[in-house]
């Protein structure tokens, strides 16, 4: 359904991503591991064109995007099928809770605003905020606003939605509420690339995780090997470096 | 010192006669001013545009390092000869010593406006950030309606107060009319005490009328502030 390859991103003479393939199928579940700084979120930011990749194509659905060359069609075709959840929730500050998902809705899909009202109301509902449609994200906790955001990402019935590290601005009592919505939704199908460290999500939930180094795909797999068996040493000490982290904060 | 108050109570009316006219001039130049600041701010605040921002730098330099006097008498005294040179090249059937004076007092104003007022909107787009706008592409929004939809009120609603400064600027500054013979509040009142030699009074009508005004001004900011308070980010 989406198929990335060749992507490479510069920012100056730093070379960010290099060579990155990806496939992703209806219904999979990616989770993205790495250190600080090896790239994950420009690669998410690359897919939705928030920054532009120097080399690279995109398949998505029937067409082959060139990312570096992507008409404005193209990057509206790819935002209509993908969604974004930031780190940081990146609410609009002057919307309310459910028209932060009708924006989209009605000036990006051109969704007449009654019915983009009901799919806005279905969506607060799936997690869990309709009792707050309309609290502005300032009256809203973390966790509640980072809810929104996802009620923002699915409203638009994306084929595939985009997390970057959804939980890590979060307080620690507040990370289980965002979390066990997006495992809801990864059991409803949706399919979803995440930049997580969170393990135990990433064990649980995805149904493929990528290790990511030095902006390249070091390792890939399904979880059960990639987190008892990883090959690379690079991986190996990841993965034990944030073992200790956790234990260290229990 | 004894002051007449007849002349007073008729001045004060004559003055509030002139209000109209004092709020058509500051009207019309907000209107024209108001887009076309958040436009410059806008396209100042762009990674490109470097000879844009040169040219836009000096202008608002220009603006913030003369009196308006001094703009009023040079626009004054420079307008109407280029309006008609340009008139008579182009062959337009049109009489330039006919424009009213009130239309180059606007023309005036708002020179000077959309240069201070660029300077308030970039302040207030710099209080939204990037993020905002990053937000509204993914979620689909074009450009324009990102702007549009959500960094434009965002920005605005961040310089309200500074807004509500600049309007009452402007609303005092038009009383510098009276140097191009507009009848508007100062002017009026001024002619009328130069009969009877009644300045003292006068101008304290003058005064009281422009207190007023601001007052009302504030009120409505205040107003609208209550309004976009829960928009603005707390934390
Ligand atoms: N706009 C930019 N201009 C210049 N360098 C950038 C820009 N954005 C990112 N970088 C650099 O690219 C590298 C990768 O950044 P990126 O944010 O993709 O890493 P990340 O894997 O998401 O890290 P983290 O886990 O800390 O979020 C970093 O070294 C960063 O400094
Ligand atoms: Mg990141």
């Amino acid at each position: 359904m989406l198929e990335l390859s060749g992507v490479g991103k510069s920012f100056g003479k730093n070379e960010i991503l290099r060579d990155v393939n990806l496939k992703v199928a209806a219904g999979d579940v990616i989770a993205i591991l790495g250190p600080s700084g090896s790239g994950k979120t420009t690669l998410l930011r690359c897919i939705n064109f928030l920054e532009i990749a120097d080399q690279g194509t995109m398949v998505l659905e029937d067409r082959t995007i060139q990312l570096p060359r992507a008409k404005k069609s193209e990057v509206a075709f790819v935002r209509q099928k993908t969604s974004f959840v930031f780190q940081n929730y990146n609410l609009f500050n002057n919307k309310t809770a459910l028209e932060n998902v009708t924006e989209g809705l009605i000036y990006g899909r051109k969704i007449p605003a009654k019915t983009a009202k009901e799919i806005g109301r279905k969506a607060l509902e799936k997690v869990g905020m309709a009792d707050r449609s309309d609290f502005y994200p300032s009256q809203l906790s973390g966790g509640q606003q980072q809810r929104v955001g996802i009620a923002r990402a699915i409203a638009g019935n994306p084929d595939v939605i985009l997390f970057d590290e959804p939980t890590s601005a979060l307080d620690p009592e507040l990370i289980g509420e965002v979390l066990s919505i997006m495992k809801k939704l990864a059991q409803e199908g949706t399919t979803m690339i995440v930049v997580t460290h969170e393990m135990s999500f990433a064990q649980s939930v995805a149904t493929k995780a990528i290790f990511m180094d030095g902006g390249v795909i070091l390792e890939e797999g399904e979880p059960h090997e990639f987190f008892v068996r990883p090959r690379h040493e690079r991986t190996k000490q990841f993965l034990r470096s944030i073992l200790y982290e956790m234990e260290y904060t229990i | 010192m004894s002051l007449d108050f007849a002349f007073m109570k008729s001045s004060f009316f004559l003055a509030a006669g002139a209000v109209p006219l004092t709020l058509f001039i500051t009207a019309m130049t907000l209107l024209a001013s108001l887009p076309l600041a958040f436009i410059i701010a806008v396209a100042r605040s762009g990674q490109k545009g470097k000879v844009l921002n040169l040219i836009f730098s000096l202008y608002v330099s220009a603006v913030r390092g003369t009196p308006i006097i001094v703009q009023i008498l040079i626009i004054y005294t420079m307008l109407p000869d280029l309006l008609k040179f340009l008139i008579e090249k182009l062959g337009l059937p049109f009489d330039v010593y006919a424009i009213n004076n009130v239309f180059y007092a606007i023309l005036i104003f708002s020179f000077s406006s959309i240069a201070f007022l660029s300077e308030v909107f970039r302040a207030g787009l710099r209080a939204v950030g990037r993020s905002q706008y990053e937000a509204a592409l993914a979620a689909g929004l074009s450009g324009f309606r990102a702007y549009t939809r959500i960094i434009a009120p965002q920005a605005v609603s961040a310089v309200l107060p500074v807004l509500c400064t600049s309007v009452n600027n402007l609303i005092k500054m038009t009383s510098l009319c009276f140097a191009i013979a507009v009848n508007e509040i100062t002017g009026v009142v001024r002619v009328a005490a130069s009969r009877n030699l009644h300045f003292v009074e006068g101008f304290l009508i003058i005064a009281a009328i422009y207190v007023l005004i601001c007052l009302t001004v504030e009120w409505g900011f205040k107003i609208l502030e209550n309004k976009v308070r829960a928009h603005k980010v707390s934390a």
